[in-house]
């Protein structure tokens, strides 16, 4: 049994990691006014954080089209027996829905699921790691949406930002609207639930609330695995892992990604999070 | 699908696979000289829509394939556009429009031309397949304008309308469409602006038009439909707010918009006028709305006149955010003085401030009755002065409602407790947080010695400077930078460290960013910020963080 995973360029997995779980990423697309690119293909994330930092035009996203991913169905469904497509949360991004259009225009013979994660980043890619082992241990489709519905409800997602200014200018900013325009500064926290993002601390100081990170962390004990994820500060996001290996069993350590040019549209630089997978 | 002609007698125009191309060709320059002002309606209160974006960088994929397919049937120049937009849709209105276009293609298939009857199918399946490709179709989007148009298009066939008659009843009932999509969706009544993906597919159909019309008048910008915000109207929105708002219709014959512009530019800010002959939509800013309103009254009769203090809506808008972000469950009440520490107070969440402070400890039935003024049975009361304390706690013994004191003992240690406060979370949580929160500050408080006395082994003659660390008498000295600094230290302030400073109504500004310099010069590893407290007898208020 042959079930391959496909997710989006959201789930901010690392390429060497997705390449050697065989996961296939569908890139989402960034645009700065009218010049377009793939996530991860036509820009890279030091590309793209320069260009944010530097530019004067705000970049928008947009999600893949049905197209986009009836190809990669097409391409998948030569020799797989099935596909499970697991995707940012609906209600923030098309995308789910456009891999359920794609689906259903699909010729190949083979049955795909599409999955909506409720989830962004990490907290989605925790999921699809998750079901990629579960496919390469040759799991049936039934077995690998199984293990990906049981790490939905395990995941979590979470992060300190420098400034909540792109999440806003985004207009993705929802409940965390309660976070912005403060008198005093303070560094905003989020966190997922639900699909969506909702404040969760207001420290004064980014010090505080990369402290505040781990306190939250170790509030999912126990938990299975850990990332740490970062937008331009690859030094913090070490630190903070390196502090968070005693969550892990002996052996194991968190592990670094990076906000790609699509969730760092939202981020901006200097954003830290955590994604993390709570034990069964 | 009901598209059958009753009485096909006369000569019908019929259009070809190049007037396809034409039409949408037509679309795409008239979408593309719109596309901020439909990136502007947006429903959040900041100018990030991409919607119009998206459709031009769909309709342009699909002008790049089908573009050079001369001489084709329409059939194959439909598929093709449809091909392309699904392979290159932007966003959920890109999607949406993809799903147009197949439709188009289903409606078209098989001719090599196409007059009022194909027309009219082909609207009809661009109907079924753009509400199909939504999961739960909300009506006041872009699925309503489909749908109207649709139906006129039917309609004005049914009466046998020509091709230029369908696609007049189709972009008129476009327009119509998009200005109901207010009354259909909340958030775009709340808003102020019509759905911005129902006014991108309204501009396309009105370039299809005019491209059949033959009408060559060239692209320019089409305002959505009255009552929404153009993009000059956000522009202008986000200048600094002053004075009123004011808004009125004016009613005429002959009406000259631009004119009007023109005066009204001159005696206000922030202006937006936009309308035709018989009737001019006005929006401005001004200190004096009563000159206004006798300006525009030369033009034509008032009505809808509405002005508003902004100082007042500022208030009002942030009190609803809040509201929006769900506060309701738990709420704070917080004691202080100062508009500027209320200010931050409010802003970070406190449903109600009650004055008082030292020299002015609230009784406790103004904090009972600040406790029954809130529409919340769970409260948090933040003394803010360990004075008052006993008050507060008395209060929550006397509400009927589930009354918590967190007892915080200064103003830094009540911002402290509201910065942990989550709205989310339930009343026991809150407290808990919050009390937690207090230990994770100190305070430095900065007055006068109203007496002389010797304390801490620290001599103060009465008149002097004296600065209190957590309620210690540590320093009196003449300077208040030496006392600052000295606070500061005695705090033990270091390298990532946060010291805010909320500066009283007894110093000026300028003596507040000399303490600040003062403080940045001795310690420079250590993060300073000023904020206009406001409050009486304290110079500063310092919090070390």
């Amino acid at each position: 049994m042959t079930v391959k995973v496909v997710t989006d360029s959201t789930s901010d997995i690392p390429p060497e990691m997705a390449r050697s779980l065989g996961i296939t990423v569908v890139p989402l697309n960034v645009t700065f006014g009218t010049e377009t690119f793939r996530d991860g293909v036509d820009i890279s994330a030091d590309q793209f954080y320069d260009r944010l930092i530097s530019g004067s035009v705000t970049p928008t996203t947009s999600q893949p089209s049905p197209g986009d991913f009836l190809q990669v169905f097409d391409e998948l469904g030569g020799d797989a027996d099935a596909i499970l497509a697991v995707h940012l949360s609906s209600k923030e991004s098309g995308t789910y829905n456009s891999a359920v259009q794609a689906k259903d225009q699909s010729d190949v013979r083979c049955p795909i699921e599409v999955l909506d994660s409720e989830q962004f980043s990490m907290g989605l890619g925790m999921i699809v790691i998750a079901a990629a082992q579960a496919a390469s241990d040759g799991g049936s489709l039934d077995e690998v949406v199984a293990v990906a519905r049981g790490a939905m409800a395990r995941s979590q997602c979470f992060a300190l930002f420098d400034t909540l200014d792109y999440l806003q200018r985004g207009g993705r900013v929802g409940k965390a609207q309660a976070l912005v325009g403060s008198i005093l500064k303070i560094k905003p926290m989020i966190i997922i639930r639900d699909g969506r993002v909702h404040p969760l601390a207001k420290p004064r100081t980014f010090r505080k609330g990369v402290a505040r990170l781990q306190e939250v962390a170790r509030g999912f004990e126990p938990v299975e695995s850990v990332c740490v994820l970062h937008s331009t500060t690859p030094d913090i996001a070490g630190e903070l892992a390196e502090a968070l290996r005693e969550l892990l069993p002996e052996g194991s350590a968190p592990f670094v990604a990076r906000f790609g040019p699509v969730l760092g549209t939202y981020t901006g630089p200097g954003a830290v999070g955590i994604g993390l997978l709570r034990a069964e | 699908m009901k598209s059958t002609n009753p009485q096909v007698s006369q000569y019908v125009r019929r259009l070809t696979g190049d007037d396809l191309c034409g039409m949408f060709s037509a679309a795409a320059v008239l979408l593309e000289r719109n596309v901020e002002g439909i990136n502007a309606l947006n429903v959040y209160p900041v100018p990030d829509g991409d919607t119009g974006t998206n459709m031009y960088l769909t309709l342009r994929a699909v002008m790049d394939a089908a573009g050079p397919l001369q001489g084709a049937s329409a059939a194959a120049v439909s598929e093709t556009m449809a091909g392309a937009a699904l392979k290159d849709a932007r966003g959920n209105s890109g999607v949406i429009l993809s799903q147009f276009f197949k439709g188009v293609a289903l409606g078209l298939e098989g001719t090599s031309d196409f007059g009022g009857a194909e027309l009219v199918e082909a609207f009809h399946r661009a109907r079924e397949r753009s509400y199909n490709a939504v999961g739960e179709p909300a009506e006041g989007t872009i699925l309503t304008v489909i749908s109207g148009v649709a139906e006129a298009a039917q309609s004005s066939f049914d009466e046998g309308g020509s091709v230029e008659d369908i696609l007049d009843a189709a972009c008129s009932a476009a327009r119509d469409a998009v200005a109901r999509t207010p009354t259909m969706l909340a958030v775009l009544r709340e808003a102020g602006v019509v759905d911005a993906g129902g006014q991108g597919l309204a501009v396309m159909l009105e370039g299809v038009r005019r491209y059949v019309m033959g009408d060559v008048s060239g692209a320019q910008e089409i305002a959505p439909p009255a009552g929404a915000v153009s993009a000059d109207f956000l522009a202008a929105t986000e200048e600094e707010l002053y004075g009123y708002c004011t808004q009125f219709l004016v009613h005429g014959k002959g009406l000259d918009a631009d004119a009007i512009r023109d005066r009204m530019r001159a005696a206000a800010t922030s202006t937006v006028v936009v309308g035709d002959e018989t009737m001019v939509k006005v929006h401005v800013h001004t200190e004096d709305p009563g000159q206004i309103l006798s300006v525009a009254v030369s033009h034509g009769t008032l009505s809808q006149v509405n002005i508003q203090n902004m100082d007042e809506q500022h208030v009002e808008f942030s009190s609803a955010r809040r509201k929006e972000a769900g506060a309701a469950e738990v709420a704070v009440v917080a004691v202080a003085s100062g508009r500027g520490l209320q200010a931050v107070f409010s802003n970070l969440g406190v449903s109600r401030n009650i004055t008082g402070g030292d020299t002015m400890n609230p009784s406790v039935q103004e904090v009972l009755d600040a406790v029954e003024s809130v529409p919340s049975d769970c409260v948090v009361i933040l003394p803010n002065n360990s004075n008052i304390v006993p008050a507060a706690k008395q209060a929550a013994e006397s509400s009927e409602k589930s009354v918590r004191v967190v007892s915080t003992r200064s103003i830094p240690q009540g911002i402290a407790a509201i910065l942990a406060f989550d709205s989310e979370h339930d009343l026991e949580a809150n407290v808990s947080v919050m009390e937690e929160a207090i230990e994770s500050v100190r305070t430095g408080e900065v007055t006068e010695a109203v007496r002389s006395v010797k304390l801490n082994g620290v001599t103060v003659e009465s008149g002097r400077l004296i600065g209190l660390l957590d309620r210690e008498l540590v320093v009196a000295a003449d300077d208040l930078s030496e006392v600052v600094v000295t606070l500061a230290k005695k705090a033990e302030a270091s390298g990532g460290d946060l010291v805010t400073l909320y500066w009283g109504d007894r110093i000026t500004a300028d003596d507040a960013v000399r303490a600040v310099e003062s403080l940045s010069a001795a310690l420079p590893e250590v993060e300073v910020e000023l904020v206009e407290g406001g409050q009486p007898h304290y110079h500063l208020i310092m919090s070390i963080e």
